[in-house]
């Protein structure tokens, strides 16, 4: 009995050996193939006129969708922010999602909003729209007052009432770069088939940013917690991302920032508000759409516009936050289950999904199960401890090679962290995520599990309302 | 070989993997940090040479351009909106170092490269330069099968600025070689109207000089909105014709034109054109005679607060509200209208130009 528990142990041990070599040399692979893509962008970056399109007036116009719930404190200097912004076709929709704070108030009070008449564009669900604001000042400026819904619904709505061709869905708490918009309105002016293009979404904790909600300055911070965020924030947009966009199986856009056609989204049935990866899943629907009707469906993501976000700097923050991510994650794979393996979805079907099911959805569980199995067989001598020390130095040592590797493409292309000390202190969350950060994250996501059997049961409707400071990007860190 | 033997052999095959990693990390770092401050230090420095005709160092940069595509993005970036300006002097000190080292003759050899990339540095240098190449080869290059070639090809013919440019382009536009915007943003220009009036002015498809034999059925249109981006007024006739058109596009740019580039003389014909039987039209002509503030537009404008298409009424009063005291005047007497969709819009464009209380 005991030798055959070993054995099971020992088998599980190398199965277990085989899982990460796979998971990891995945991610190598696609850390190689966003090289490529890297390289071939760092060569076109000179060619192309962002300035140009952020002046001219024929560009593409864009839409700022901006939910907003109990976001009092910081709204009006959201807006002025995005205002900022390096490119003018641009109006910014603030969709108040029934805020029991003085949101509203300060938006009538900084921009002295005139209530008005606005036939809406599309026909969404949505909770009901109580009254439209548009600023005399800035007619750039519209506020929607509506009966609470959710960030997905709230979303929604913007779209109905959105003027634009293009929309942009980010979160009220986060800056954009100053050219970041004229960077993805490239995507869609260089290529009519483009359906959606997502940026890259940065940590600004550390970092100097000044009163009108500019950043002045990029730097690391001294908290160890963040830095190892932004270390997997690299990994997660720079490896895997720009990997599956140059394959074309991205299946995920960040909902803090991302360019959408609105026409195709509206036709697509706009965002789910049953779910709390609202912006994962409509990517993947959006995939589905495009192909059900044989249409072109160019879904990129551009590692070069970047939205600046506040990462959590406490474990309690990443926990929830984490958690809501591979919630959603689940929640997208519900909810598509006729995609996977069909070959009439091409690469996403074939490829990302079941990559995505095995070693995004399933990992959590599988890694957790992979720890105790590890020490189970240590204990009970089915692995030699050298044997044991071996794997876990592979282990440790292939993940950093993947980390330095985004760090080397980081260096080659964007170096948005020039300093020294900035690259000492990646490097070293690097190393120390090894030991324990990773391992939380991993218990953090297997929570999930239980939090949407305990809170909706397994594909039932869930509404969430929008959180103050919780940044939500469905699926962000669960490929790194 | 023992399983642990083999563990370990990963084990230093990884190790020895991540040590090269992080050694071509700080590699990287310190090259880039040596190669921003060359690029920045040099482009200065060329800046300053070309400015001031100092061949020798314009020489040393056209020779590093003929062998580094970086050198060409720098000498390119160093150049950027210089060579206008230039004196004959320091232009003849420019052509006379770049002909010696035969870099026109490298760029136009590199337009025929099969990397995309070296095509587009060529593209962007030749563009910088001003050289007579450029507006031989790079109409060419707007039919490239590379998108980044094309909107190169055309943001450089567009800074080249001259009457085979503005052909070139207009060909492009009519051919429908790239997004009608990405053509109309550069033509959009003073420079380009006498070529875009040729353009308007030819009956016929393949008339000399311009529109293409495979022109779609918006081009005239197209050409409408390049002159209404320049704002000359060297169109109006045309554009007035224009408003005559059977097409509703070609009338509906027309009329958006003649708000940039139109004079007195557009305001009857606009005023018409609120009665055009295409509601687009009558809402663009309505915005364009807010645009012009002109007040003969009022008593029609103040009809249209009635219409039935909510982009009419819309337009209608905010016209009325650019207008002045005039259009004011007509907004608040719509406020007593019996019709509520006009007494709404008058209401909201009237908060909207704090002129009452919403």
């Amino acid at each position: 009995m005991e030798e055959t528990i070993r054995q099971i142990l020992f088998d599980f041990n190398v199965f277990m050996l085989a899982y990460f070599v796979s998971i990891d040399g995945i991610y190598l692979l696609l850390v190689g193939i966003g090289w490529r893509a890297v390289n071939d962008y760092v060569g076109r970056r000179p060619l192309r006129d962002y300035r140009h399109v952020g002046r001219s007036p024929l560009s593409m116009p864009v839409s700022i969708l901006v939910p907003a719930y109990n976001e009092g404190p910081v709204i009006v200097s959201s807006v002025r922010s995005l205002l900022s912004s390096q490119f003018g076709q641009l109006e910014v929709v603030v969709i108040n999602d029934g805020s029991t704070d003085d949101t509203l108030d300060a938006l009538k009070e900084a921009f002295d909003l005139v209530k008005v008449d606005r036939v809406p564009r599309a026909n969404l669900p949505c909770e009901p729209i109580t009254a439209v604001y548009v600023s005399p000042e800035n007619q750039r400026i519209v506020v929607l007052d509506k009966a609470n819904g959710g960030k997905a619904d709230s979303l929604n709505a913007g779209i109905r009432f959105a003027r634009y061709p293009l929309f942009c869905a980010i979160d009220a708490d986060t800056m954009l770069d100053p050219g970041a918009l004229a960077r993805l309105v490239w995507e869609f002016q260089a290529s009519p088939a483009t359906v959606a293009v997502g940026g890259i979404v940065r940590i600004v904790n550390g970092s100097n940013v000044d009163g009108d909600g500019k950043l002045v300055e990029v730097r690391t911070p001294r908290q160890m917690l963040i830095n190892l965020q932004i270390m997997e924030y690299l990994r997660a947009f720079l490896g895997g991302r720009i990997g599956w966009s140059r394959l074309g199986m991205l299946l995920i856009i960040s909902g803090a920032f991302g360019l959408f056609r609105r026409d195709v989204v509206v036709e697509a049935g706009g965002y789910d508000t049953t779910t709390v990866g609202e912006d994962a899943e409509l990517v993947l629907r959006l995939h589905r759409h495009q192909r059900d009707r044989k249409r072109p469906c160019r879904i990129t993501f551009f590692p070069d516009p970047i939205c600046w976000t506040e990462a959590p700097a406490d474990l309690r923050t990443l926990a929830r936050q984490r958690d809501r991510w591979q919630r959603g994650l689940i929640e997208m794979m519900i909810r598509h289950p006729g995609m996977v393996g069909r070959p009439r979805y091409g690469g996403v079907g074939m490829i990302a999904l079941p990559y995505f099911i095995l070693f995004e959805l399933l990992g959590p569980v599988i890694e957790l199960v992979g720890y105790a199995a590890y020490i189970s067989a240590i204990a009970v001598g089915a692995i030699s401890f050298p044997f044991a020390i071996a794997m876990l130095v592979f282990g440790v040592l292939f993940g950093l090679l993947i980390s330095f590797s985004v760090l080397l493409m980081e260096e080659r292309a964007f170096r948005r962290y020039p300093g020294w000390r900035d690259l000492r202190r990646l490097v070293g969350a690097a190393v120390i995520e090894n030991l324990g950060y990773r391992q939380l994250n991993t218990l953090f996501r297997v929570r999930a599990f239980w939090t949407l059997w305990r809170s909706a049961g397994w594909g039932e409707m869930s509404r969430v309302g929008l959180k103050a400071g919780d940044v939500a990007e469905a699926g962000e860190v669960a490929e790194a | 070989m023992s399983a642990l033997q083999a563990a370990l052999l990963l084990v230093g095959l990884t190790a020895l993997a991540t040590g090269l990693m992080i050694g071509s990390v700080i590699t990287r770092k310190l090259r880039r940090d040596r190669r921003e401050w060359i690029s920045r230090f040099g482009r200065d420095r060329v800046r300053d040479a070309v400015l001031a005709g100092d061949g020798d160092v314009i020489r040393q940069a056209a020779a590093r351009a003929c062998d580094e595509g970086l050198a060409q993005v720098d000498f390119a970036v160093a150049l950027d909106g210089l060579t206008a300006d230039l004196t004959p002097d320091a232009r003849a000190a420019l052509d006379e170092a770049v002909c010696e080292l035969g870099l026109h003759d490298a760029l136009v050899a590199q337009l025929r490269s099969r990397n995309p990339v070296d095509r587009g540095r060529a593209i962007l240098l030749l563009g910088e330069l001003g050289l007579p190449e450029a507006e031989d080869e790079l109409p060419a290059l707007l039919s490239d099968p590379d998108p980044d070639v094309r909107l190169a090809a055309c943001a450089e013919l567009s800074r080249l600025g001259s009457r085979p440019a503005a052909d070139a382009l207009i060909v492009a536009l009519t051919a429908e070689k790239l997004p009608a915007e990405r053509i109309i943003e550069r033509l959009g220009e003073r420079w380009a109207v006498p070529a875009l009036i040729d353009a308007l002015s030819t009956e016929d498809l393949g008339e000399p000089p311009t529109p293409s034999p495979e022109a779609g059925p918006d081009w005239r249109a197209h050409l409408a909105r390049a002159i209404g981006v320049a704002a000359d007024p060297r169109a109006e006739p045309l554009l007035i014709a224009m408003l005559e058109s059977p097409a509703t596009e070609e009338r509906v740019a027309a009329a958006r034109a003649l708000a940039s580039s139109g004079t007195a003389l557009c305001m009857e014909p606009l005023i018409v054109a609120l009665d055009d039987p295409a509601w687009e039209v009558r809402a663009q002509a309505a915005k364009s005679l807010g645009r012009r503030g002109d007040e003969r537009a009022v008593p029609q404008l103040e009809r249209s607060l009635g219409h039935e298409a909510w982009w009419v009424r819309s337009n209608a009063a905010d016209a009325l509200a650019e207008i002045g005291s005039a259009g004011v005047e007509a907004l608040k007497r719509t406020l007593s209208d019996p019709d509520r969709f006009a007494r709404d819009r008058a209401r909201e464009a009237l908060a909207l130009h704090h002129l009452v209380e919403a």
